[in-house]
């Protein structure tokens, strides 16, 4: 036999005639105490017999009502019904389950309605504590809490990454690894030369995972503190608070790994840890200030395993992302930095870090000594400041001429020698510019080794890639990819 | 129905007894209290059908009995006698109080006619006094007292497998506190009403007991809570607790040490001013130090500074309707506080400084610079 259920209608019907008998029959504090609060609110028939739900709201008047009422309500409903009246008493909120009766709710979000009307400088109310806003606001709260236990700088996200040529490659494989981790590029290696953005690329990464997935393992740590844990974890007995510690992250982030090449039990260590995380598909970056063939004294194990995800080479800054990047800065230490003055900085500047140390002298010469920014004071800044020559390399003018002359692929007699063809001229003056910016040697000196060539030749020479360095961001990469290699063949 | 009882035992009862009384019931038999004398027993009960008390007393049964006395007119009558013996005795509906030197008659009412109340089945779970009380003090006090918000007049209970979490919370503030209780392997959780809980604790004030008891029926919705030899009835409240874990920060990015005493003193002189401007109180902290201040745009302004200790993060500032603080400070009285915090506009929390099982979370004010 199936089960009807008698239409919200019907049933309303049959209460309100049964309430209007009830009433002539009971006195009235009885009827309103007893009968009233528990209406009837479902009937479900089976046949002849049918099952009529009560709800009252409290176990007392449910009680009571079947107690005292019970046999009187039954046969109240079976007259009224015309059927045998079998009661169900529940406990419940009668108005509640009339709400859930009806289609629509939108009786009960008015109040609400009318309270967001109010200005939002008003006194919190009561939605706002519980308000989603306010979740995601702590859910973001969290994320930016754990990323600064992790160890990661609040300011390097892809928000601040200024994008050009050079390093737009990294920064779409950044994006891609912190969007899937473990799954796009497995391990990310990005290199460079300092000042182009390697850590800030990495962190950001951490940064975005944990924004969408706040409880991520994050592991953030430097080559060298990775070797100094192991030490400690080797001294202190407890490699194995180390090993869980690097293989059970979802995420390892690793930075300057160049600086593990050559101990030999860290890198044993790195490469199991290497091994653990891969096999689970977790993912790894790397940055390091060179190629990992080019970071001698590594195993060759360890090599193949970093050659065999994605490497990605950032290249220094161009002249339009160093005006970018010192817009950006220049945002967030709140100098109001014109183009033109980024311009004039950044002409002048090469690399992003010193961009920021720039400002930063700009920033105290404004606030501490009261100065009005102004194309002088920069002018006078970047005198102080830039043209600081940078740390000499300790190398020879013929370890120069080899490095410029391997560079080009050319002959090193073709580089000192007299030839005037355009490609050889070129990296004969950069190596004579090299000689001179970056080892300091004299004109004379530099140009008795190129085939004793007179010193207003260097100063041409030098003038020369001066000027296109300002100006062609092609030179200035080569330039900087040797001095890499001159750094590394140390 | 004849019996003998001391006017302390039956005053102490009655005490109890009389407050949930309603004052003019549409049935006159609720605003009476039905003594029930068995052989062994000497029950008194009053309910207003929302809440319900039962209590035993002691006393010589010389006759058993039944009857519904007017509750308000006894309670008076008991509590102006003098300590000590006292015999009542009833005839034909009419109950007799002898004392030693007074007479005292009371009209009664047909005692089948008081409601029964419910017969419990269901989960007992117990508690011991001081977890009540505590609960009572340190939650209690952030529920809301808007009937059309039933749920958040509530505090909710919920025990798991780490014991017992009450949470309170009036949609500004809100306040939870983890207690030690028997391990449950499911989670179970009511919400029970705050008024509900001064009342048990009002009770076990003038008991001498340890542990209290609760019995929880799903299907009636009802709680009793058994106090000794008292029992109260307590409707559950239904509904959706708003999710009070996902607005609980995990980590804060300032924490500061403040001195009780000092910050409550500071909070209410602030209060002066802050009350002509819808309670807004600023504190601005920094190094060291804590500024609060509050402007009243008719009167003028205030400013108090204070030294506190900043364990971590370097400053911060927020501003707060001045009660919830002075809610927090006055109820509890701590002699040290940590105030943790991380944006302006994001929830603060503060707890006393031995107390890691409390949190007490407030939503700021979103104030215009």
């Amino acid at each position: 036999m199936s089960t009807q259920e008698w239409s919200n209608e019907k049933v309303k019907e049959v209460w309100q005639t049964a309430c209007a008998q009830l009433e002539l029959e009971l006195s009235q504090g009885v009827f309103n105490t007893w009968i009233l609060p528990n209406p009837l609110i479902q009937i479900s028939a089976t046949g002849q017999k049918i099952t009529a739900t009560i709800v009252s709201p409290t176990g007392f008047h449910a009680t009571n009502l079947k107690g005292k009422f019970g046999a009187h309500l039954t046969k109240v409903l079976s007259g009224v019904t015309g059927k045998s009246v079998q009661i169900d008493y529940q406990v419940g909120n009668p108005m509640l389950r009339r709400n859930e009766n009806k289609t629509s709710t939108h009786n009960s979000q008015q109040p609400i309605k009318s309270n967001q009307a109010q200005p939002s400088t008003q006194s919190p109310r009561v939605e706002d504590l519980f308000s989603e806003a306010n979740a995601q606001s702590v859910e973001k709260n969290q994320a930016q809490v754990r990323a600064k236990t992790v160890g990661l700088q609040k300011d390097y996200v892809f928000e601040n990454f200024a994008v050009s040529s050079s390093n737009e490659m990294a920064h779409a494989a950044a994006t891609a690894v912190s969007q899937n981790p473990g799954e796009s590029y497995n391990p990310l290696f990005l290199y460079g030369g300092v000042g182009v953005g390697k850590t800030h690329l990495m962190q950001a990464i951490g940064h975005n995972i944990l924004l969408a997935n706040p409880s991520s393992k994050i592991v953030y740590s430097t080559g060298e503190e990775f070797t100094n844990q192991i030490i400690n974890a080797i001294q202190t007995k407890k490699t194995i608070n180390f090993k869980s510690r690097y293989r059970n992250a979802d995420v390892l982030l690793l930075d300057d790994v160049q600086f593990i090449a050559g101990k030999n039990s860290v890198q044993e260590e790195f490469f199991h840890t290497f091994n653990a995380l891969a096999k689970n598909h977790k993912q790894i970056v790397l940055t390091s200030d060179r190629p990992p063939h080019e970071i001698l004294l590594l195993e060759s194990r360890l090599r193949s395993r970093l050659e065999a995800g994605l490497m990605i080479d950032i290249q220094q800054p161009s002249f339009e992302l160093r005006t970018a990047i010192l817009l950006i800065k220049s945002k967030s230490l709140n100098i109001p930095v014109s183009i033109e003055m980024a311009k004039m900085i950044a002409a002048r500047v090469d690399s992003a870090r010193k961009i920021g140390g720039i400002l930063n002298t700009l920033k105290s010469a404004i606030e501490l000594r009261g100065k009005e920014l102004s194309l002088e004071l920069i002018e006078r800044t970047l005198i102080t400041e830039a043209d600081q020559k940078r740390p000499k390399l300790n190398v020879k003018i013929n370890d120069v001429i080899k490095t410029v002359s391997d560079h080009y692929h050319l002959k090193q007699q073709a580089v000192k020698g007299k030839s005037r063809k355009k490609k050889i001229a070129l990296s004969r003056h950069v190596a004579m510019y090299i000689c001179k910016e970056d080892l300091g040697e004299s004109y004379a000196e530099i140009g008795r080794w190129f085939s004793g060539r007179d010193h207003s030749t260097v100063l041409h020479a030098y003038h020369k890639i001066q000027g296109l360095i300002q100006e062609d961001d092609y030179i200035q990469q080569e330039v900087s990819a040797i001095r890499m290699s001159l750094a590394g063949s140390r | 129905m004849k019996l003998e009882i001391l006017q302390e035992n039956l005053n102490t009862a009655l005490t109890q007894l009389h407050r949930i009384i309603p004052n003019k019931p549409q049935l006159p038999i609720l605003s009476s209290i039905l003594i029930d004398v068995s052989k062994s027993n000497i029950t008194l009960s009053a309910t207003d059908l929302y809440v319900g008390i039962k209590t035993t007393i002691s006393g010589k049964i010389i006759e058993t009995g039944k009857l519904a006395i007017p509750g308000k007119i006894f309670y008076s009558s008991i509590n102006s006698l003098n300590p000590g013996k006292l015999t009542l005795s009833l005839k034909e509906n009419t109950l007799t109080i002898n004392s030693q030197n007074n007479k005292t008659t009371i009209q009664c009412l047909d005692a089948t006619d008081f409601p029964d109340f419910p017969v419990m089945n269901g989960e007992t779970h117990s508690l011991s006094t001081v977890s009540l009380e505590n609960i009572q003090k340190m939650v209690g006090f952030s529920t809301s007292i808007d009937p059309t918000r039933p749920v958040l007049t509530s505090l909710l209970f919920q025990f798991d497998q780490d014991g017992l979490l009450v949470v309170g919370t009036d949609g500004f503030r809100l306040s939870t506190l983890k207690l030690p209780a028997e391990k449950m392997d499911s989670n179970v959780q009511f919400l029970v009403p705050a008024k509900a809980i001064n009342e048990v604790t009002k009770i076990t004030s003038t008991q001498d007991v340890e542990v209290v008891s609760l019995k929880i029926s799903e299907e009636l919705k009802q709680l009793v809570m058994e106090i000794g030899s008292t029992q109260l009835f307590v409707r559950l409240i239904e509904g959706e607790y708003p999710p009070f874990n996902k607005i609980i920060p995990t980590q804060y990015l300032f924490e500061a040490e403040l001195d009780g005493a000092e910050f409550e003193n500071q909070l209410k002189r602030a209060q002066i001013f802050a009350r002509e401007s819808s309670n807004i109180i600023r504190l601005k902290f920094s190094k060291n130090e804590l500024l609060i201040t509050a402007v009243s745009s008719s009167y003028g302004k205030h400013e108090g500074k204070m030294n506190i200790e900043v364990n971590d993060g370097e400053e911060g500032e927020i501003a707060f309707n001045s009660k919830y603080l002075l809610d927090f400070m006055s109820t509890l009285k701590p002699e040290k506080i940590k105030f943790l915090m991380n944006e302006s506009l994001t929830p603060a929390m503060m707890r006393p400084d031995n107390q890691e099982n409390y949190q007490y979370v407030v939503m700021p004010f979103r104030v215009n610079e």
